[in-house]
């Protein structure tokens, strides 16, 4: 591979520095350090903090997902709870303050958020309300068409459901009570429930429902965007023609 | 062969890259120059990228024909109308004016998405004149072709303005577009650090991928409160059991100056998987901002822009640059180091920007199995494990043709076992 200073990556091990001699100082490149200079940070290849995934991907009945489990402790890794289904984010935290949610095992099903449905928004406001009930005990995950960014912390969270539920994705169908696994060990994303013969029940506002912050100008993107698992990016549709032709070939 | 370009045939001494420059003979001593080499490549690393190569070849290859035939026709300028011209240099020194008139210098674009908004952004205020100011001294010449919009999703967590967030991120590679779409350029300097600015300028790039382009960044605050009382503060005060006070004074020690948030979210995401595609300066991204060296490195992006410039040589387009393998090194460097959520879909969007078009899909199923239902990244290429070297030293992909043979060191079997226990 080639880079903006060259061939190869060998470069990029190195660190700038200004050194200064007879004539000022000067920008300069040293080796980098061989070893670790914090192991609580970066750990050396034999002495990894995890041999698997830190981000992985579910599959299932209710679509695919991506899950970090890196912040996630191994318990908490595997959740099977009954569903919560919120279609705003605001509905949850309100549930929460109203105390609906404590003394209970639940996965917050948070639909409705995708980037057909609102833009896929982050959803960080969950964390420290589900932090919360799961230091209390409770077994709790997040199931979202949503996004969590970087930070989505110690809280199982399967994101990025896709297909979504603005556009028909399973996520429309689960109704409160349905047993949901969340499953960071083995991949998998299920719902113990026929959903084929639901009904698919709430919806993402209209457009002529979109009133603020500028989000009435955005139309054109919620019309146009592609899939979660595809970029998310306006710039797809007018490919998949050709782009179909070429992978399935 | 496929994906050969007119620079890489060109030849030049390997190790010290293909283009003369300031900056390239202060790196150029550090090849490979600690251990043993490159290390071998892991089979399963260069089947999937094998697989990309081969399910995609059509949409790449037809991409590489468009930013080719592109590439043949600069420097654009030459060819404008003598009044399209004329508005192009209208506000320009008169001596930069004489230059963008006669052509034969490289006149840069600069794609800014400063704004106060953004503590990372902030510092690229006084970006714009240093960087000319490195651009003339190296031969070069410069124009600010457009500003992009940046938004913090910080600021707008939980509030409706997120919802234009990922949008933003297209929103910007159109307005790098336009900004470019000038038709007056030989290469672009992109200016950005947070989450959506990056990849949506990279998309812009990507779609004039003749440019050689080369990103700047600003380097992130310094550390403030730990992470870890920080998200303490944050879960008492969803208990009750702290005031707003308490838990504003908590914030404000974790967001506390300019330059990038310091947690490992997306933006600091965007930061690795630059150096990892090659499109910083080596080192240069975390570096604090407002300290000689990170102007000294500012000053040396600008240098090296120039460098790879057609008219220094050798032109390094960065639609060549972004290829295969360079992805696959970014699937690879956001796994190994636990990185942002959000660059499974970023890097899915901008792969397809540099394969017209393309479905990282497809090429990335995980092998040997059924295809993977519309994935967005291989799961086959899981792990946390830090980098077998710091900041990407053996990284898979890394070209062992210009380097020194492997040797069978033991630095060589540890890193070569270690990238076969997580792959």
């Amino acid at each position: 591979m080639h880079t903006v200073v060259g061939r190869g990556l060998s470069r990029y091990t190195c660190e700038p520095r200004l050194l200064r001699d007879g004539k000022g100082a000067g920008l300069t490149w040293v080796d980098g350090p061989e070893t670790s200079l914090d192991p609580t940070v970066l750990r050396p290849t034999s002495d990894p903090f995890a041999t698997d995934g830190g981000v992985k991907m579910l599959t299932g009945p209710l679509g695919t997902a991506v899950v970090k489990t890196s912040a996630v402790a191994p318990e908490h890794r595997v959740v099977r709870a009954p569903a919560m289904v919120f279609d705003d984010q605001a509905d949850f935290l309100a549930a929460f303050g109203r105390g609906e949610l404590d003394g209970r095992d639940l996965v917050a099903v948070i639909r409705y958020q995708g980037p057909a449905a609102n833009g896929m928004p982050e959803l960080h406001k969950l964390t420290p309300a589900l932090g919360v009930l799961q230091d209390r005990g409770q077994r709790v995950a997040i199931v979202t068409d949503g996004r969590m960014s970087g930070a989505s912390g110690k809280v199982p969270a399967a994101i990025h459901v896709t297909p979504e539920a603005a556009v028909g994705g399973p996520l429309a169908r689960v109704r409160d009570g349905d047993i949901v696994t969340v499953d960071a060990s083995t991949g998998r994303l299920e719902v113990a429930a026929d959903l084929s013969a639901r009904e698919a029940t709430g919806r993402p506002a209209l457009d002529n429902e979109w009133v603020g912050t500028g989000r009435e100008l955005f139309a054109v993107f919620r019309a146009g965007i592609g899939p979660a698992d595809e970029g998310a990016s306006v710039f797809g549709r007018w490919a998949m023609t050709e782009e179909s032709a070429v992978v399935d070939a | 062969m496929r994906g050969r370009s007119r620079w890489r045939e060109a030849g030049g001494p390997a190790r010290c890259g293909l283009v003369p420059n300031r900056t390239l003979e202060r790196l150029g001593g550090a090849v490979w120059s600690q251990t043993a080499g490159p290390p071998a490549l892991h089979p399963t690393v260069a089947a999937v990228t094998e697989r990309i190569v081969e399910r995609s070849a059509r949409t790449r290859a037809a991409y590489l024909e468009r930013i080719r035939s592109a590439a043949e026709r600069v420097p654009a300028r030459t060819r404008l109308g003598c009044a399209n011209l004329a508005h192009g240099f209208a506000a320009a020194e008169p001596e930069e004016k004489a230059v963008l008139r006669r052509g034969g210098k490289p006149n840069l674009a600069i794609v800014t998405s400063y704004n106060d908004m953004l503590s990372a952004h902030q510092p690229y205020v006084d970006y714009p004149p240093v960087l000319k100011d490195a651009i003339i001294r190296a031969g070069g010449i410069a124009q600010v072709a457009g500003g992009v919009p940046a938004m913090c999703d910080g600021i707008t967590q939980g509030r409706d303005g997120m919802q234009l967030s990922l949008y933003s991120r297209d929103v910007i590679a159109m307005a790098t577009a336009i900004a470019l779409s000038h038709d007056m350029f030989d290469g672009a300097l992109m200016l950005g650090v947070c989450d959506k600015i990056v990849p949506g300028l990279l998309i812009g790039a990507l779609s004039f991928g003749h440019l050689p382009t080369v990103f700047v960044p600003a380097g992130p605050m310094t550390s403030g409160l730990p992470n870890k009382e920080k998200a303490r503060v944050r879960q008492q005060y969803a208990e009750g059991l702290v005031g707003r006070e308490e838990l504003l004074e908590a914030e404000a020690a974790s967001y506390h100056s300019r330059g990038t948030c310091t947690f490992y979210g997306t933006a600091n995401s965007n930061q690795l998987l630059m150096e990892v595609l090659g499109l910083h300066l080596p080192g240069s991204s975390f570096v604090n901002p407002g300290t000689p060296l990170r102007d000294a490195l500012t000053r040396a992006a600008a240098e090296t822009a120039v460098g790879i410039t057609a008219q220094s040589g050798g032109p390094v387009p960065v639609g060549e640059l972004v290829d295969e393998k360079a992805v696959v090194n970014a699937c690879v460097a956001l796994l190994a180091s636990g990185g942002s959520t959000n660059h499974t879909l970023h890097l899915v969007a901008i792969a397809r920007a540099a394969w017209r078009p393309a479905h990282l899909a497809g090429p990335l199923r995980p092998l040997g199995g059924r295809p993977a239902p519309r994935a967005g990244l291989p799961q086959r290429i899981g792990g946390r494990e830090p980098l077998p070297r710091r900041r990407g030293r053996g990284l898979p992909g890394a070209d062992p043709a210009g380097a020194r043979p492997p040797a069978r060191g033991r630095a060589h079997r540890r890193r070569t076992r270690a990238l076969a226990l997580h792959l």
